[in-house]
């Protein structure tokens, strides 16, 4: 009868640990990860304004609409498309690149994997900040190296002009993204065995040789993986746009999220700004089965 | 043969270095002109062609932004936010990750898919929906609010980091305890947080620095001067039409530098961990 009382008291005790432990993690995602997200779908739908917050009048796709026909609608598409392929891809050859610089030893190298690697510690809007004043249009140093070389006459007002705004911005984003790429490849570096060099090098394999049958078919699966979590990554980052550009001139330099963050905090149209978050998930979603599908694919041809 | 090795040993060695350094130079050339800059009088702040080093450094805009910017209150409030988010993120998901991998109860497969889902919601089409439902419980314009946001932001990311962490501790001691007659909170305070040390400080300075650079939020959230993080105070200096740089330069200087020095001497666990998520 004793023992069975225990018992009991031992089973409460630990339903009552799990939920303690559980619940404010729970609480806190239900709150501020769930409500929004769900909610802000359904709003998607709605006529949703800051002068009419209580409307409850479903505009069908009204709003998805009003986000495909902005004026730099276009601009948006190609933007968010080169962000991630050119700019993921230029962070990936620099990164890798580095990394395989770094695999040869030399004086001082702990020192300046700390100095090439800390751009991944900047925020993204302060790395916008520093490059708006590299770019700027007046007095800035990207500007008067140009005129040094001879390459420009007079400075050139690169953010201002909507032609090569964007690719300014790509430029900053490859200073850090570099670092990110060069972290994670060097990593993944590291599981290449040592011994299929040494059993090269005994067959008269160059360095060349080396990279292209070695080392890339080893760490090839690792690489699309990273590339793609990169870009899923990619398609939330608007900080660095923010801070760089803010989106202009005349929002051509906006990706997709850099869009919803400046109109989260300029306009009122609450329900197209949610249309606008939809369709960022729906690109993020895909990429993100694309990502799945490759894991699986990965895992199936190792073993 | 002995030659030809030689001439491509040091053709090699040739393009080796000169890559590094160029990289070097990439990185560094922005964090010095930033640096350069913010020493700079107004007179040579807009000087072309350039005058690299400033002929008077001066320490004006630093005085400037600290005496009329407030942005020692700024940075008191970034630093608070950081330690917030990070110290609630370490021991909420050190929580959460001890149930979740070491113990067995119904409905356990659920809680996980709860947790993971939220990697898969539409946390951008969110936005405006959280904004309102703030605005809605008059908790706009708080840093605990921003806190809170982050906080439930880095949960999921925190407990699959320290889930990994206690898969590499022995669980004998803890059911020792138990069998002892330990209640499980005391042993858990006792026993499983001293020895999840190295998950809760990865864990901690991860989302420290997550808390000290954000951006999106305290912007969104944040006005009133008392409750401005570094973030907020930068995007109110770069939002005027007649932008005074040698501030902004300071004032990017104070947010980033402390970045920087925590990068610096935790550089091992920041390699490690961002190798590593990607290795799994």
């Amino acid at each position: 009868m004793k023992s069975r009382k225990k018992l009991f008291s031992k089973k409460a005790g630990k339903t009552a640990f799990i939920i303690a432990f559980l619940l404010p993690s729970i609480l806190l995602m239900l709150v501020f990860l769930y409500y929004p997200a769900i909610n802000g779908v359904i709003m998607s739908f709605r006529d949703v304004t800051l002068l009419d917050l209580d409307n409850k009048d479903f505009v069908g796709l009204e709003n998805y609409k009003a986000f495909l026909d902005l004026s730099f609608g276009p601009s948006i598409w190609k933007n968010t498309f080169l962000w991630l392929v050119l700019c993921v891809g230029l962070e990936f050859v620099c990164g890798f690149g580095l990394s395989l610089l770094l695999q040869t030893k030399f004086p001082g190298k702990k020192i300046y994997e700390s100095i090439v690697f800390v751009p991944w510690a900047i925020s993204g809007f302060a790395v916008g900040v520093i490059w708006k004043w590299m770019f700027n249009g007046n007095s800035g140093v990207i500007n008067d190296i140009l005129v040094r070389l001879g390459i420009l006459e007079t400075p050139f007002g690169f953010l201002s002009n909507v032609n090569t705004a964007f690719y300014c911005v790509v430029v900053a984003k490859v200073w850090t993204g570099m670092a990110f790429f060069a972290i994670v490849t060097l990593a993944a570096l590291k599981t290449v065995s040592k011994d299929m060099y040494e059993a090269a090098e005994i067959d008269g394999a160059n360095g060349i040789q080396k990279f292209f049958y070695i080392t890339l078919p080893s760490i090839r699966a690792l690489l699309l993986l990273t590339i793609l979590v990169r870009m899923i990554s990619m398609m939330n980052a608007p900080d660095l746009i923010f801070g760089m550009t803010g989106g202009g001139p005349a929002g051509r330099s906006h990706t997709i999220s850099s869009y919803i963050l400046t109109q989260v905090i300029s306009s009122s149209d609450y329900g197209e700004i949610s249309a606008a978050g939809v369709i960022l998930w729906l690109i993020t979603l895909a990429l993100s089965v694309i990502y799945v599908i490759a894991t699986k694919a990965t895992k199936g041809s190792d073993e | 043969m002995r030659k030809k090795k030689t001439a491509k040993y040091f053709i090699g060695r040739f393009f080796r270095y000169t890559g590094l350094a160029l990289f070097l130079i990439y990185t560094v050339f922005p964090l010095v002109w930033l640096f350069l800059s913010s020493i700079k009088s107004k007179k040579e702040m807009y000087n072309f062609p350039v005058e690299y080093w400033p002929d008077n450094p001066t320490l004006i805009n630093y005085e400037e932004v600290i005496r009329k910017g407030s942005f020692l209150r700024y940075t008191w409030n970034s630093l608070f936010l950081a330690l917030i988010v990070g110290g609630a993120v370490a021991l909420l998901t050190c929580m959460s990750a001890y149930v979740l991998s070491r113990m067995n109860f119904k409905g356990k497969q659920g809680v996980f898919i709860f947790f993971m889902m939220t990697q898969m919601l539409p946390t951008s089409a969110g936005f405006a929906s959280m904004y309102l439902l703030m605005s809605r419980l008059h908790m706009t314009d708080k840093l605990s609010t921003v806190a809170l946001i982050l906080i439930a932001g880095q949960i999921p990311f925190g407990t699959i980091m320290q889930i990994g962490f206690l898969k590499g501790i022995p669980t004998a001691l803890e059911e020792a305890a138990l069998i002892d007659g330990c209640g499980r909170f005391k042993m858990f305070l006792r026993i499983v947080l001293p020895l999840a040390k190295p998950g809760l400080f990865t864990v901690f300075i991860f989302t420290f620095l997550a808390g000290w650079n954000d951006t999106y939020t305290s912007v969104m959230y944040i006005n009133s001067e008392k409750y401005k993080t570094l973030a907020v105070a930068i995007y109110s200096l770069i939002g005027v039409y007649d932008i005074n740089w040698g501030n902004v330069a300071a004032g990017t200087m104070i947010a980033i530098v402390p970045a920087m020095i925590l990068f610096a001497c935790m550089k091992e666990v920041f390699v490690e961990n961002i190798g590593g998520a990607v290795k799994e």
